[in-house]
């Protein structure tokens, strides 16, 4: 065949490309103007502190809007795009899926299309091919009209420490081959110990807050005691060892274990002073704070741009360094994110195809194709919030392609997930070869 | 090619396709020779389309099979409409396009020469190729439909209802056509609810009824049937009775006047006519129903 179906369809259906194109890329575009202007003094940072309250996540969430997210501009981006231009696209490719086929009954021109001398086969690759065409170019426009409306807010955007796993193993590598130099390069001076061994302390404790409860302890109570002692560890161990019987309660010891209490108190106490004198003498100590938890000693670089230029030479870290854990934006995840919205288009756009198939004469199909991408839209919403009080929601929301997409692209290791791509693209491929044998046995009645 | 040209072009066995409500059709059997126009009539709604959709491949059958120029037609879809002509009775075409660009979109999937034929047609049956297919008026478009089904030259033309909506003058070039086509070469499957234009282009005819072929055969049984639809208005005052009027059936008295059907010569009812005070008569052919009521109840072939 000369791609005759195929160019036709594609000429007819351009201008509906165009107009939701520049829709979607348009409100893209736009949409990422406002970030300056919302951000203006660094407004969205500071409340960072209201986004960690759990009603208010969970209220926006429901929303599909991680909002803590929004202190970076990927951040922003992916709320944002998240909520409307991902729908808009869907919305964009289940028209053109339900139109493809099922308008050719509905306006009469099946019997047009089916008397020509191709087999059912060829038409249905014709039109598929179409739908992957238009879905493709959207997601490159997406991609494109992305990186331009980055570049354009960039410059009035926070930077945000964004460390991979591969850079932080650099660094390591790098501070075992210049143990002396770490002092200068991270400002460590010796009072730096109180803040890296409790923050330290305190992500150990999190991670093992079942343990905690078996010892039944309070992990509140365990936090509050960590940030009494991150003021002052001195005046800390001072207070316990004056008035033991404040804190003995909170580790469910009973008076006559005073003693006992007093004399663990005073070996802490020991041992922290002994690890705090060599702390300036071994790097072992903080290759292991560092390790566990990298942005505490990078994050004091993130408002100031070059002033680490002091770390990357004394550590001898690649000059660009800097830029790389302290991006505005990574191309390579914003692909990342692009390619999964390009699943998830395909992903809808065949299933549409299909289910366009089953009605018959060409009764409008628009209104089941659209509700269908709004069902799984919000199935994914609702599920992801009914997720923070029931792991079992999450389950009902795993049938919405929207969930099996990863859009966490403010984690510095997001990348494609092969179980995640695999899925994609089983069920596009199910809903294909479905849509391709109903069209095999459909009678065409107009 | 040669040793089908005694093989039937189109022959369907036992086709029965069922829907539904009564729509359909019931053990269809029809064998279409080379070179002729068979005509395939019957009302509205008798299951002439479904049977054409059959035939075409855009509907399967519950049962029974179709063979086109001896192949199996529902295997070899492609590569037998690749030889068929089709005129559907009601068709849309694209928004948005104009007649040429539709026309040349349908010869694009014959080969390079169909294009060329477009402006011959287009001249002959008058039809503007620069208009918009949405601005067509029915005529225009059943034009579009005519001219589409024959730029590839096919082997074998199948017309539903061509001639509807078209008027006189167009009707006429268009049979005109279909006898150049015939002598081309061509084999014509004709279907129309209209006797008289069966009559004058077929030579074999297929009449079918509530999904049933009630009747097949030479043209000349049909026109046996010789019957006409008469309404008088008689002089005022004046009135006239049955047996004036000879071999008549229903005949009702309205008003001042007086209709029926009326079997036999219509010289015969002429003259019976010209003897009557009548101020006004219309005849003209009755409907297909009409005939299907009198003519195959009376004479006893299976309903």
């Amino acid at each position: 065949m000369k791609f005759i179906i195929f160019r036709m369809e594609i000429k007819r259906n351009l201008k509906t490309f165009i107009i939701w194109s520049s829709a979607v890329c348009g409100m893209l575009f736009l949409g990422m103007l406002f970030y300056p202007v919302i951000n203006a003094d660094g407004l969205l940072t500071q409340m960072d502190a209201l986004f960690e309250n759990p009603m208010m996540k969970g209220l926006l969430g429901a929303f599909g809007a991680d909002v803590s997210a929004l202190g970076s501009l990927m951040g922003f981006y992916v709320t944002y795009n998240s909520i409307y231009n991902v729908l808009l696209g869907c919305i964009f490719a289940s028209i053109l899926a339900g139109n493809l086929l099922s308008r050719e009954e509905a306006d009469k021109t099946a019997e047009f299309l089916f008397t020509r001398p191709v087999s059912r086969n060829s038409i249905f690759i014709s039109k598929t091919a179409v739908l992957f065409t238009y879905i493709t170019f959207l997601s490159i426009l997406f991609f494109i009209v992305s990186i331009i409306a980055f570049e354009a807010v960039k410059g009035d955007s926070p930077r945000r420490l964004e460390i991979s796993d591969r850079e932080k193993t650099l660094v390591i590598e790098q501070i075992k081959k210049y143990p002396e130099n770490i002092y200068t390069a991270f400002n460590l001076t010796e009072d730096s110990f109180a803040e890296y061994s409790l923050t330290y302390a305190s992500r150990l404790m999190k991670g093992s807050a079942s343990e905690l409860k078996e010892m039944n302890l309070d992990i509140n109570e365990m936090n509050n005691l960590i940030e009494e002692a991150m003021e002052s560890p001195e005046d800390f161990f001072k207070s316990a060892l004056d008035n033991p019987e404040d804190y003995m309660p909170m580790f469910g010891i009973q008076p006559e274990g005073r003693d006992e209490f007093l004399q663990n108190v005073r070996g802490e106490q020991e041992e922290y002073q002994t690890m705090k004198d060599s702390f300036y003498t071994m790097p072992d100590l903080f290759i292991q704070f560092f390790d566990e938890n990298p942005e505490l000693a990078l994050s004091q670089f993130e408002t100031v741009p070059g002033s680490m230029l002091e770390a990357i030479s004394v550590l001898d870290l690649p000059v660009d360094f800097e830029k790389d854990i302290f991006m505005k934006y990574s191309i390579r995840r914003l692909a990342v994110l692009c390619l999964y919205i390009y699943l998830l288009l395909l992903c809808i756009g065949c299933i549409v195809l299909f289910v366009s198939l089953l009605v018959n004469r060409g009764r409008s199909v628009l209104g089941p194709a659209l509700g269908l991408v709004f069902f799984f839209y919000f199935l994914n919403s609702i599920s992801a919030l009914a997720a923070e009080f029931s792991p079992a929601a999450a389950v009902i929301g795993m049938v919405s392609p929207f969930t099996w997409m990863d859009s966490d692209i403010t984690s510095a290791s997001y990348r494609l997930s092969l179980p995640r791509v695999v899925t994609f693209l089983v069920v596009s491929s199910a809903a294909l070869f479905g849509a391709n044998r109903r069209l095999a046995i459909k009678d065409i009645l107009v | 090619m040669e040793n089908l040209k005694d093989g039937p072009i189109l022959q369907t066995r036992n086709l029965t396709k069922s829907y539904g409500k009564s729509r359909g059709i019931i053990d269809v059997d029809i064998e279409v020779f080379p070179e002729e126009i068979y005509g395939f009539i019957g009302p509205n709604g008798a299951g002439k389309s479904t049977a054409i959709r059959a035939i075409l491949g855009l509907i399967f059958p519950d049962s029974g099979d179709v063979r086109l120029f001896g192949e199996d037609g529902l295997k070899n879809g492609a590569d037998v409409r690749r030889r068929i002509g089709f005129v559907p009775s009601d068709l849309n075409f694209y928004d948005g396009l104009n007649v040429r660009q539709l026309l040349n979109y349908s010869a694009d999937f014959y080969g390079d020469r169909s294009r060329s034929r477009i402006d011959g047609y287009a001249e002959r049956l008058k039809l503007d190729t620069r208009r918009k297919i949405d601005d067509l008026s029915l005529g225009n478009r059943k034009k579009v439909a005519i001219i589409q089904a024959l730029l590839h030259r096919p082997e074998l033309l199948i017309l539903d209802e061509p001639t509807s909506g078209l008027d006189p003058l167009i009707q006429s070039r268009f049979y005109e056509i279909l006898r150049e086509e015939q002598s081309r070469g061509c084999t014509i499957f004709f279907s129309s609810h209209t006797l008289s234009e069966v009559e004058r282009l077929c030579s074999r005819v297929a009449i079918i009824r509530e999904g049933r072929i009630v009747k097949t055969g030479q043209i000349d049984e049909l026109r046996r049937i010789n019957m006409k639809r008469f309404r008088l208005l008689f002089r005022k005052g004046v009135s006239v009775s049955e047996s004036d009027l000879g071999n008549v059936k229903e005949l009702t008295f309205t008003e001042g006047g007086a209709e029926g059907l009326y079997t036999g010569d219509v010289k015969e009812l002429m003259s019976r006519l010209a003897k009557l005070p009548i101020e006004d008569a219309v005849i003209e052919d009755p409907g297909l129903e009409e005939i299907f009521m009198h003519y195959y109840q009376d004479s006893g072939v299976e309903e």
